[in-house]
C-alpha cells in the first residue's frame, strides 16, 4: 500500500527546489563571529590564568576573519535571488559593506579593550569578548534581516548583550546606572517595535520584507487594513526613532553613552547605530516604500529636530563622553536626511556617511579611551588642556576626528555630509530645508568639536591633571588609532572609490522579491 | 463584534496600561513587570492575527517573543539586583548619578 503511495507522489527537481536549497555559505561572518563567543568562552575556561590576555587577541582574529570572510561569502547577486534561507536573509552587496563596518568595528574594539580595562583595573575576563561578539554578530544579523523575525532576534541578541557590558564595571554606580538606564528604556522601545510588527502583520498577513512590500505596492493603505498598516508603520517609527536616539527620544542617550566602559561605548555610538540604520534603510524605503507618503513628514521632522537638540544640547556639556554622545545624536539627524530625501545618491550616500562616521568617531573614542584614567578621571574637556605636550600624536588623532565630524574637508567628514545634503537638495521641494538645517546645524557643531581642539593646543591646564602620568597608550591600542584615523584621512582622499562601492551596496534597497521558497 | 476585534481590543488596553506602567510607577521591578505586560499584548495581537490570516507566522514569532522575553527578564533583574543591592528604597527617581 505504501509503494502505491509513493507510486503517486513524483518529486521533481522543481519541487525541491522550491523548498529552498539551504545556503549556508552566505552566512559566513555569523558563523564565525557566533561560533567565536562559544570558542572564547572555552578557552577562557582552558586557559590558565597568566594567558588570559590571548583572549582578546582571539576574538579579534575571529572578528576580523568574520568581516573579511563577506568576500568569500555565497552571495546570490541578482534582485530577485538575493534571499536565502526561504526569504529571512538577505545575501547582497549591503551585506557585506555591513559586514565590513560592524565585524570591523567591534573587531577593533576588542583590540583596544585590554589596555582600557586593565588601566581601570578589571580583569578582562572570557565573558568581555564573548558578550562584545554577541553583540557584534546581532548587528550583523540585524543588517542582513529581510524578516520581521530575523530583525527581531537579532536586535534583541545585541541589545541583551549590551544590557550587560553597559554594567560590566563592578564598583562603578555610574555602569550600573548606565545598564539600568538602557535595559529599561531599550526593551520599553523593542515592544513598540514589536507592536507596529504585530500590526502590519495583521493588515499584510505576513512578516516578511518582500510579501509586506508587494501588499503595500498593491493596497496602499486602502481600507481597514490601511489603518493598521498607518498605526503600524507609527509604532515602528517611534522604536526606531528610541533605538537611532532621535530627537525627543534621546534622552537615555548620554547617560548610558557616558556611564558603559569607553569600548563599549564606542560600540554602542558605532556599530549600534549603523545596524540599526542600515537595517532600517532596507524597511523604510524598502519595504516601507510603496507608502513613503505617509512616513517620511515623520521622519523630516524627526531628522530636523534631531539635527537642532542634539548640537544645542552638546554645546553646553563638560564631559567628553557626553558631549560626544550628543554628537552621535546630532548625527543620527544627518543620517535620516538619507532615509527622507530618498533618490540613489542619498541611499549610497548614507551607506558612505555610515563608513565614515565609524572611522571618525572610532578614533574620538579611541583617543578619549587613551586618556582615560584608572576612577574615570580625564573625561572632563579641561582636563584635555596641553594635551598636545604630553602626547603629541594624541592631539594631533583627536584634531583629525573632530575636524571630520565637524565636516572640514578633506576628511571623510566633509564629503559624507556633501553626498547626503547634496542629495536633499536633488530631490528638491521641502528637502532643501533639511539640507539647510544640516548646514546651519554643522555650523554649531564646529564651535564644539573646535573648543576641545582649542584645549588641546593653546589652554594650559590649571593645575597638573590628575591623568598627567598615564604613559603611552599599548601597541594594541595604537594599532586602533592608527587604523582610524587612516581611515578618517583615506576614505575622504579615495571618497570616490568608497562612494562607488556604496552605490553598489545601496542599489539593493527595496529589491526584495518572493520568487523563491516558500 | 468579531473575535477579532474584541482580542485587538484587548491587546490593545494590555499595552496601554503596559506603557502608562511603566511610565507612572517608580519601581523598577514594577517598571519591569509593565514591560513583560506591553510584551504579552504584542503576543495576544499576534496570534490573534495569525488565527485571521490563517497562518502560522503569528505563533512562530509569538514563541520568539516568548523565549527572548525570558532571556530579557533574567538579565533585568540581574541588573536590578546589582544595582540595588546596596540601597535600602527601590525608586527609579533615586538613579541620578549622570544628568544633564
Amino acid at each position: 500500500m505504501i509503494s502505491s503511495i509513493l507510486a503517486q507522489v513524483t518529486i521533481t527537481q522543481a519541487d525541491l527546489d522550491k523548498l529552498g536549497k539551504v545556503e549556508w555559505g552566505a552566512l559566513w561572518p555569523a558563523w564565525l563571529a557566533g561560533g567565536g563567543v562559544l570558542i572564547v568562552l572555552l578557552a577562557d575556561l582552558v586557559l590558565p590564568k597568566t594567558q588570559r590576555w590571548l583572549l582578546s587577541w582571539v576574538s579579534f582574529v575571529l572578528l576580523a576573519l568574520a568581516a573579511a570572510s563577506s568576500f568569500w561569502m555565497d552571495m546570490p547577486r541578482t534582485g530577485s535571488n538575493a534571499t536565502v534561507f526561504q526569504n529571512m536573509i538577505a545575501a547582497d552587496e549591503m551585506s557585506r559593506f555591513l559586514a565590513i563596518i560592524v565585524l570591523g568595528v567591534a573587531a577593533l574594539i576588542v583590540l583596544a579593550s585590554p589596555d582600557y580595562l586593565s588601566r581601570i583595573g578589571i580583569e578582562a575576563t572570557g565573558e568581555y569578548y564573548a558578550l562584545v561578539m554577541a553583540a557584534a554578530t546581532g548587528m550583523w544579523l540585524l543588517t542582513v534581516a529581510a524578516h520581521f523575525m530575523v530583525f527581531f532576534v537579532a536586535l534583541e541578541l545585541f541589545s541583551l548583550a549590551l544590557y550587560i557590558l553597559c554594567g560590566f564595571l563592578p564598583r562603578s554606580i555610574r555602569s550600573h546606572e548606565s545598564g539600568f538606564k538602557y535595559f529599561l528604556l531599550s526593551s520599553f522601545a523593542s515592544a513598540f517595535l514589536l507592536y507596529g510588527i504585530a500590526l502590519i502583520f495583521g493588515a499584510t498577513g505576513s512578516t516578511e520584507y518582500g510579501k509586506i512590500q508587494a501588499y503595500l505596492a498593491d493596497n496602499n493603505i486602502a481600507g481597514n487594513n490601511g489603518i493598521l498598516v498607518l498605526f503600524g508603520v507609527a509604532m515602528i517609527t517611534v522604536g526606531f526613532a528610541f533605538k537611532i536616539s532621535a530627537v525627543p527620544f534621546h534622552m537615555w542617550t548620554p547617560d548610558v553613552y557616558e556611564g558603559a566602559p569607553t569600548p563599549i561605548t564606542a560600540l554602542m555610538a558605532i556599530g549600534t547605530k549603523a545596524a540599526i540604520v542600515a537595517a532600517f534603510l532596507r524597511v523604510y524605503p524598502g519595504v516601507f516604500g510603496p507608502i513613503s507618503d505617509q512616513w517620511k513628514p515623520i521622519l523630516f521632522v524627526l531628522a530636523i529636530v534631531t539635527m537642532i537638540g542634539g548640537n544645542l544640547l552638546a554645546v553646553s556639556q563638560f564631559n567628553i563622553k557626553r558631549l560626544l554622545s550628543y554628537s552621535a545624536v546630532a548625527h543620527a539627524g544627518y543620517l535620516m536626511i538619507g532615509l527622507v530625501a530618498d533618490n540613489t545618491l542619498s541611499r549610497s550616500g548614507l551607506l558612505f556617511y555610515l563608513l565614515g562616521y565609524t572611522v571618525m568617531t572610532l578614533a574620538a573614542f579611541a583617543v578619549v579611551m587613551a586618556v582615560e584614567g584608572p576612577q574615570g578621571e580625564g573625561l572632563q574637556i579641561s582636563d584635555y588642556a596641553g594635551l598636545h605636550k604630553r602626547h603629541p600624536w594624541l592631539a594631533g588623532i583627536m584634531t583629525i576626528a573632530l575636524l571630520s565630524l565637524a565636516g572640514i574637508p578633506p576628511t571623510v567628514g566633509f564629503f559624507g555630509k556633501a553626498f547626503i545634503f547634496g542629495a536633499a537638495i536633488q530631490s528638491g521641494g521641502w528637502n532643501i530645508a533639511l539640507a539647510l538645517v544640516g548646514i546651519v546645524t554643522s555650523v554649531i557643531a564646529a564651535y564644539y568639536y573646535f573648543r576641545i581642539i582649542i584645549q588641546m593646543y593653546t589652554a594650559q591646564p590649571a593645575s597638573e591633571p590628575a591623568t598627567a602620568r598615564i604613559g603611552r597608550p599599548a601597541a594594541s591600542l595604537g594599532f586602533v588609532l592608527a587604523v582610524a584615523v587612516i581611515g578618517t584621512l583615506g576614505l575622504g582622499i579615495l571618497a570616490n572609490f568608497a562612494l562607488d562601492w556604496a552605490n553598489q551596496a545601496a542599489a539593493v534597497i527595496g529589491q526584495i522579491t518572493t520568487n523563491r521558497g516558500s | 463584534m468579531s473575535s477579532i476585534t474584541i482580542a485587538m481590543v484587548v491587546s490593545a488596553l494590555v499595552f496601554t496600561i503596559g506603557a502608562c506602567g511603566v511610565l507612572l510607577r517608580r519601581n523598577p521591578l514594577v517598571q519591569f513587570m509593565s514591560i513583560e505586560l506591553m510584551l504579552n499584548a504584542v503576543n495576544l495581537a499576534f496570534i490573534s492575527f495569525g488565527g485571521a490570516n490563517g497562518s502560522a507566522e503569528g505563533q512562530v514569532f509569538v514563541l520568539m517573543v516568548l523565549t527572548v522575553a525570558a532571556a530579557e527578564a533574567v538579565i533585568g533583574l540581574g541588573i536590578i539586583v546589582a544595582m540595588f543591592r546596596r540601597r535600602r528604597r527601590m525608586d527609579v527617581d533615586d538613579i541620578k548619578v549622570m544628568e544633564g
